[in-house]
């Protein structure tokens, strides 16, 4: 308990930096947002400076005007009870609304497609370890090396080019048809499933590979360990041995690995979510840069990140679940 | 005594980069039922390979390459896998080196017991007699069965779990118990409790028990039969006294004895001299020539075999059976 | 110099490790001295736009008619540039931390590696893309800059750990005792001790720049003043509308073939230092 605690501690700390780097950003860089909207609406002479700084303060929710400590402090106040200000590019909706309508969907195709493709590669992993003097199993690691080392976007792109013509398939755009209505019923799961897809198989396609030779590895090194020869000893049969022997500790690597591997995805949704315009976080995060939407930008940033700081105390609480050895820690 | 089991010609060999490596070379032996037998020699000189081999556990890139074992009418080399299952912990168990190691560690020993029932299922129809028996045997081992159950093995001390191994390797009541330097990783305390378990273990269960290790002060503790290696050879096999106290037996074994500081020798511990011959670059004759007082030319030329003295001593040197023949000659 | 003989031959035994070896090499080549050769054009002839594969053309025109492979290897060299420095900032701040942290010990090192673990934890693209939009610098130092502000906590784990048992070790303490300074400990025993860490994270650690850097052009984040293998995919896809058009494959596909390529040449090499480092993978 006193681990769990303290590891949602770290992860608390840890949005604390994230929101700290974020007031770095827009205030005290030079010619940082805040300035530079204030100044932009003087030059523009239509509003006096007493509404400038008001406008100002409606987008961003600090008082320009104030000490900076006191700024900082208006600052992570407003951030941690969820103001994160208002759009510019959406006039008149706030930061945390479009984001929390977005949160989800970018949940939704890493999830998805982390479970799949950890599943699938550690099936392929175990398989390619076990029969590793094979050609077969050669010829897939060589395969899994170069999936490994393609770029997310890259497939994406590939994937867009190739179904351009048959987009009646795969939607390219949106979370689903605006034509069903949201909510529980078959229709609208399947319109999010099949909007959902192209995403999640790119993730799959570029995922799959690191986990299958991550898996590979981690099975080599088990099959070495005393107790898997133990187990045969006795007379255990072979099934058992590969699913609670080996399989079972080979995976604990690869689940302390999970966590780098969502900060590493929820990265890439940035640019599977633009390229295929699925309205995620990292859809929004390039739509308020492209439109220079510094509040929505700033929000997406740190909402973004805390979800995979929280998404790393979860894998941690897994982790921890699995291997007893890390419960007296 | 009959045969218990019977090793003839055993020669297990690892590939490797370099050649052939016989770990195990053309290796005869017979065990007694019921008898401790305890292998000794130095680390690499096959003992423990000749141990994996007898449950058919040679490890990648191992394969055997000559002979067979025979246990109760199946050949343990030629078997299949369903045969070697249904033997395996049932019929002969093994006790590890390194059993802090030897159990999973993501698993509780409960969880372990209970796989090793599911395996034999015919042993223990009713799985609460298997428990019930395996508590005696925690309780022989002098641990809490309770306590163990709940346990995962990190929280077991090194010797406590090696005797968690030794219980759990006689849960299936198997006729034959190997243990793979059983004692050597454990603290002097530890040791002597181990060997007292296994003594007293013996005598109510009458198995019979393969005892690898390099310690001859062990030997001495427990052994009623002993079989010394030398690279990959087996060079001397007697009783316990033959080999402490035969002056016929193998100089090799006579280097070990001075070698070891114990209680045997008054004189200061004397190491053999040279080292343990590379497997892969064997000169000709007698694997133990070049580190032998005794050697003579013909040691350097031909390779001594096996041979049995008068008194049921068998050893492996040429100088040795000359001497024995002349003392035949003289009575 | 063992390390190279060794790595020699360890490339000679292994043909994917030759190969991975052999493509970076074509790529430094073609990003150094490639620009000399080829010209790409400034003016746009839409006309003969998306021709396909000629003698004249060997990979085609794009969207305004000027020549794909001239335009694939003048781009490859602002991708290399960029992603060598980064990836050299990241190794030397990831080992200066790591060594700092690990001589230091106690409250220095327990604040450092904190750092780490946030720098860690942080997913590293959304940072990137928020700290470029804010700088706005077609620098290519700059640029780097902000790729190895996220890149460099790994590495300095791994140095500190291996700084942790190596100054526990007899020789450092010999080094000591004869009187040698830090600076001598360090360079003379320590840091062929992390060479190994350090040539690793080297390369994986250009290849997770040339990932995030042509990702920020294909999305047309990061101001460019010379095109290279984002631009053009930016373009194809944002500006010219490549994507819609079949005539368009072989422009489309040359960057993305490029990248993929070179991406392939780093993690077979990398895979075969891997075992060179590791050797109990080695008989695996």
């Amino acid at each position: 308990m006193a681990y769990i605690a303290r590891r949602f501690g770290v992860s608390l700390f840890i949005i604390y930096v994230v929101i700290t780097i974020s007031f770095f950003l827009i205030r005290l860089m030079p010619g940082n947002a805040v300035d530079f909207l204030y100044f932009q609406l003087l030059a523009s002479h239509t509003v006096s400076p007493q509404q400038a700084l008001q406008q100002v303060q409606s987008l961003y929710g600090v008082n320009m005007k104030e000490p900076l400590l006191l700024q900082y402090v208006q600052y992570i106040w407003n951030m941690i009870h969820g103001s994160l200000g208002n759009s510019i590019l959406y006039p008149g909706t706030s930061v945390l609304h479009i984001l929390m309508n977005a949160l989800p969907w970018t949940i939704l195709i890493v999830s998805t497609s982390l479970i799949i493709s950890f599943f699938i590669g550690i099936s392929i992993g175990t398989l390619i370890a076990y029969f590793r003097k094979s050609k077969f199993a050669v010829l897939v690691s060589t395969i899994m090396t170069v999936l490994s080392a393609i770029p997310n976007y890259i497939v994406a792109i590939i994937l867009l080019y190739l179904l351009a013509d048959i987009h009646h398939i795969f939607p390219t755009g949106g979370a689903y048809s605006p034509e069903v209505a949201p909510g529980w019923n078959i229709p609208f799961l399947f319109s999010v499933a099949r909007h959902a897809a192209l995403p999640v198989i790119v993730f799959i396609i570029t995922q799959v590979g690191g986990w299958s030779l991550g898996m590979k590895s981690s099975v080599v090194s088990a099959l070495g360990e005393e107790y898997i020869t133990s187990a045969h000893s006795h007379g255990i049969g072979s099934r058992r041995i590969i699913q609670s022997y080996v399989g079972r500790n080979a995976i604990l690597p690869l689940v302390t690995s999970l966590g780098l591997s969502i900060g590493f995805m929820v990265g890439g949704s940035v640019f599977i979510e633009t390229l295929f315009n699925y309205p995620g976080i990292g859809f929004f995060l390039i739509t308020a840069v492209n439109g220079r939407d510094y509040p929505l930008m700033m929000g997406a940033f740190i909402i973004v990140t805390s979800a995979v700081v929280l998404a790393n105390f979860l894998t941690d609480l897994i982790n921890q679940r699995l291997d007893p050895r890390t419960m007296q820690k | 005594m009959e045969d218990f089991i019977h090793i003839k010609n055993l020669t297990v060999s690892f590939r490797t980069a370099r050649g052939l490596l016989r770990a195990v070379d053309q290796v005869t032996l017979r065990l007694r039922s019921g008898e401790i037998f305890a292998l000794v020699g130095e680390s690499g000189c096959g003992k423990s390979t000749l141990a994996y081999s007898l449950l058919n556990l040679i490890p990648e890139p191992g394969f055997f390459e000559t002979g067979g074992i025979v246990f109760q009418g199946i050949d343990i080399v030629q078997a299949k896998y369903r045969e070697l299952r249904n033997l395996r912990g049932k019929l002969i168990s093994m006790v590890f080196q390194a059993s802090m190691n030897s159990f999973n560690p993501v698993l509780r020993f409960k969880n372990q017991v209970d796989h090793i029932f599911d395996a034999h299922p015919e042993v223990w129809p009713k799985r609460s007699e298997g428990y019930a028996y395996f508590s005696e045997l925690l309780t022989l081992v002098r641990l809490s069965p309770d306590q163990v159950l709940k346990s995962f093995p990190h929280e077991l001390s090194g010797g406590m779990k090696q005797r968690v191994a030794i219980a759990i390797s006689l849960l299936l009541r198997p006729t034959m118990l190997i243990l793979d330097e059983p004692t050597t990783a454990l603290d002097v305390l530890n040791q002597r409790l181990v060997l007292d378990i296994l003594r007293d273990l013996h005598s109510r269960l009458g198995l019979t028990v393969v005892f690898v290790t390099h310690d001859l002060g062990v030997v001495a503790d427990i052994a009623d039969r002993v079989g010394v290696m030398y690279a990959g050879k087996l060079v001397d096999v007697g009783t316990l006294e033959q080999v402490f106290y035969d002056p016929a037996r193998h100089p090799y074994v006579t280097g070990l004895l001075h070698a070891a500081p114990s209680a045997f020798q008054a004189v200061r511990a004397r190491p053999i001299p040279g080292s343990v011959p590379n497997l892969l670059e064997l000169q000709p004759g007698c694997r133990f020539a070049p580190r032998c007082d005794l050697a003579e030319s013909m040691c350097r030329v031909s390779e001594p075999e096996l041979v049995v003295h008068s008194s049921g001593h068998v050893v492996s040197c040429h100088v040795m059976s000359r001497m024995e023949a002349k003392e035949v000659m003289v009575q | 110099m063992s390390g190279f003989r060794e790595l020699w031959r360890i490339l000679r035994r292994n043909p994917s490790a030759m190969l991975g070896f052999g493509i970076i090499v074509f790529y430094l080549l073609m990003a150094s001295i490639g620009p000399l050769f080829v010209h790409v054009s400034n003016i746009e002839n839409p006309l003969a736009a998306y021709e396909p594969a000629s003698w004249a053309h060997l990979l085609g025109t794009d969207y305004a008619g000027r020549d794909t492979l001239a335009e694939i290897v003048d781009g490859s060299t602002p991708v290399l540039i960029v992603a060598v420095i980064a990836s050299t900032f990241s190794v030397v701040i990831g080992v200066i931390i790591g060594l700092v942290a690990g001589f230091l010990g106690g409250v220095g090192d327990n604040i450092l590696m904190r750092i780490a673990d946030i720098f860690l934890t942080i997913p590293s693209l959304p940072l990137v893309i928020v700290i470029v939009t804010f700088i706005q610098s077609s620098s290519p130092f700059v640029l780097a800059a902000v790729i190895a502000v996220t890149g460099w906590a790994g590495l300095s784990r791994s140095v500190r750990a291996q700084a942790l048992s190596l100054a526990k070790r007899d020789f450092v303490e010999a080094a000591q005792v004869q009187g040698l300074s830090l600076y001598n400990i360090l360079i003379r025993q320590l840091l062929p001790n992390i060479g190994s860490y350090v040539a690793m994270n080297f390369l994986l650690g250009i290849s997770g720049a040339i990932y995030a850097e042509v990702g920020l052009f294909l999305l047309g984040i990061a101001p460019f003043t010379a095109s290279n293998w984002g631009v053009m995919l930016n373009f194809a896809i944002n500006q010219a509308g490549s994507i819609y058009t079949s005539q368009s494959m072989l422009y489309l596909f040359s960057p993305m073939v490029a990248i993929v390529l070179l991406q392939v040449g780093f993690v077979l090499f990398t895979r075969a230092l891997d075992q060179l480092f590791n050797p109990r993978l080695r008989t695996q």
